[in-house]
């Protein structure tokens, strides 16, 4: 991972993205900004950055680093902007199981890095004016030039669309303004991103908190073998800025929750729904009615998929037809019942392109159908979808009148609920383990003679890692182990669970089950 | 028989999984779009039953219970989630 930054550098968080407990070594170098330069004295230091390129440079320089040496992961941050002397510039980080690949890693990354990453030095002398130095993409020029093109244009990037004549200057330039969410950077999610990025979308976020599988890369095309066990929602947005460095990209290392599903959708146009759950679904379609903002949503089953879009949400919704979220029984994921990569790929591509004709008002638009296609028999049916007076979202006198909770509720064998009963704890038997946040000697006596002990944050860890039963996090109130326990959730891990209302709800019968 | 109609089904998803096909002309005495899915329910042994499904008649939403016309083309539509 590389990043560039125009706030000061926390060396603490960094290390907190390295830290592994398999790793023996840990070397960082820290690049300072020092107060002399070729016998000047230096008074400040500015530093600019092309930042698209940077990424793709910097991610090539990880990645030979990690080829070339026995390293756990190494990674790096610069800094942009004025800094003063003494401040860090640049820092890079390398975990290894032994010293010497660690050392080895971690010169290599600054040494490529001063020489092939577009950043550029203006140093500001005690003495005289300041001067740029040390602009190696340019160094045969004299400095007179802008140091923010590179040699990216959008103009040659683009030419082949831009000469599709029902597709305007107006329509291009009201694409670039867009800003569109992609929740789900899976199956659909990969080739929705892939369009709107390289068609001209200026602004793209991604909200995802899974992580790459082997099973997933058959038909999430975005992702290759090396982007395995990373968060998705980061691997794609590094991709999408290979495949065009110009666009932005805000990825959300998060799934979509009621708690922070309105902060997040509202800060765009429009919404591409790419997930593969009732639950999500429901919950950013409610959310978008309430927001009134588009919505474009897709599911596909083996060889199908059905696509339809709410632009305006007085015509209908979801719910018109779908009143209750379905049981999640009914569905079945994609490693479950099986997909073929066409499916996803198709409707994805479908989702992207109804999204650039809604943006820049072009063609017809599926409004009012839905789209299902089944690639087996090459059956396209659009089929209507009247508005239902009676629908609860919707409807004349609609039953949901604000989003809660209780509606995205799914049953409990699916593991979405972070929290457990005191009573649920109990019909576990002894198949878990209870976990205290606590110093041990802030657990109450009788519940520490009954078993429950203290626990470091790095052993909760290892076990939530490691352990095939579940893991019970308790504390005195369930709030720390709750913000816990959703970290891990976000991550993917469906198996640890959080004590509702804390130790304080304990009954007398508790026992903790045996690890 | 008298009150027998011919309609043309399609099945989407779990639903053509399970009949193993993706349409076929059904001559069914069913009254309703409800009786006819259920008559299939057992034939084939769908994993849904009625209050899990919804009904597209000559493509359009349709409602459950309304009458069978004969001769009109009938989907039936699963919940899908999968992406
Ligand atoms: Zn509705």
């Amino acid at each position: 991972m590389i990043e560039i930054t125009d706030q000061p550098i926390h060396i603490e968080d960094q290390k907190a993205h390295l830290m592994n407990a398999k790793a023996g070594a840990l070397v960082e170098f820290e690049g300072l900004v020092r107060n002399h330069n070729e016998g000047e004295a230096v008074s400040a230091l500015e530093y600019e950055a092309y930042e698209p390129l940077c990424v793709i440079e910097g991610m090539k320089i990880l990645a030979e680093a990690r080829e070339k040496y026995q390293v756990y992961d190494v990674r790096c941050i610069h800094r942009t902007g004025l800094l003063q002397i003494g401040d860090l510039a640049v820092w890079v980080g390398a975990t290894a199981a032994h010293r010497g690949a660690a050392f080895q890693a971690c010169q290599y990354v600054i040494d490529q890095l001063k020489v092939r990453l577009p950043i550029w030095k203006k140093e500001h002398y005690v003495d005289r004016d300041s001067q740029w130095v040390n602009c190696q993409r340019c160094a045969q020029h004299a400095h007179g030039h802008s140091h923010g093109t590179g040699p990216f244009s959008n103009a040659e990037y683009f030419k082949s669309q831009r000469a599709l004549s029902q597709f305007s200057k107006e329509a291009f330039d009201q694409l670039q303004g867009s800003r569109v969410l992609v929740v789900g950077s899976g199956g659909l999610g990969c080739p929705a991103l892939t369009v709107l990025a390289t068609n001209g979308v200026g602004h793209i976020g991604i909200a995802d908190g899974d992580i790459v599988e082997l099973s997933n890369l058959h038909r999430q095309n975005l992702f290759s073998i090396n982007d395995i066990g990373q968060n998705k929602a980061r691997q794609a947005s590094l991709r999408l800025k290979q495949l065009n460095p110009s666009v932005k990209i805000d990825a959300n290392e998060e799934y979509l929750d009621f708690e922070n599903v309105n902060r997040i959708v509202k800060n765009y146009d429009l919404v591409i729904d790419c997930t593969d759950n009732f639950r999500a679904k429901y919950l950013v379609h409610d959310t978008c009615f309430f927001q009134n903002k588009p919505l474009i949503q897709a599911s596909v089953y083996q060889w199908e998929g059905s696509i339809q879009i709410f632009a305006d949400w007085s015509e209908g919704c979801v719910r018109c037809q779908w009143s209750e979220m379905p049981d999640l029984s009914c569905q079945g994921s994609c490693q479950e019942v099986g997909v073929m990569s066409t499916a996803p790929i198709m409707l994805g591509t479908l989702q992207a392109n109804e999204a650039i004709k809604l943006l820049t008002n072009s063609g017809s638009s599926l409004k009012s159908r839905s789209l299902f296609v089944d690639l087996l028999t090459n059956e396209f049916h659009k089929i209507r979808r009247p508005r239902n007076p009676q629908c609860p979202l919707c409807g004349d006198v609609p039953r949901i009148a604000q989003m809660s909770p209780d509606l995205y509720q799914q049953s409990k064998e699916h593991n979405w609920e972070i929290e457990i009963s005191v009573n649920e704890v109990s019909d576990l038997n002894s198949s878990f383990v209870c976990m205290d946040l606590r110093a041990e000697s802030e657990i109450p006596d009788e519940y520490r003679r009954r078993g429950l002990h203290s626990f470091s944050l790095e052993e909760i860890d290892v076990q939530i890692r490691t352990n095939k039963k579940k893991i019970v996090v308790t504390c005195a109130q369930g709030i720390r182990s709750r913000r816990l326990v959703k970290k891990y959730r976000d991550q993917g891990y469906e198996n640890v669970f959080s004590l509702k209302g804390g130790t304080n709800l304990f009954s007398s019968s508790f026992h903790n089950g045996n690890m | 028989m008298e009150n027998e109609k011919q309609v043309k089904v399609r099945y989407f998803a779990v639903l053509r999984e399970k009949s193993s096909q993706s349409e076929e002309v059904v001559t069914t005495a069913a009254t309703t779009y409800r009786e006819l899915f259920v008559e299939l329910q057992k034939n084939y042994n769908f994993p849904l039953d009625d209050t899990q499904i919804k009904v597209a008649v000559n493509d359009a939403f349709s409602d459950l219970d309304q009458a069978i016309q004969g001769g009109e083309e009938i989907i039936f539509i699963p919940p899908v989630a999968g992406g």
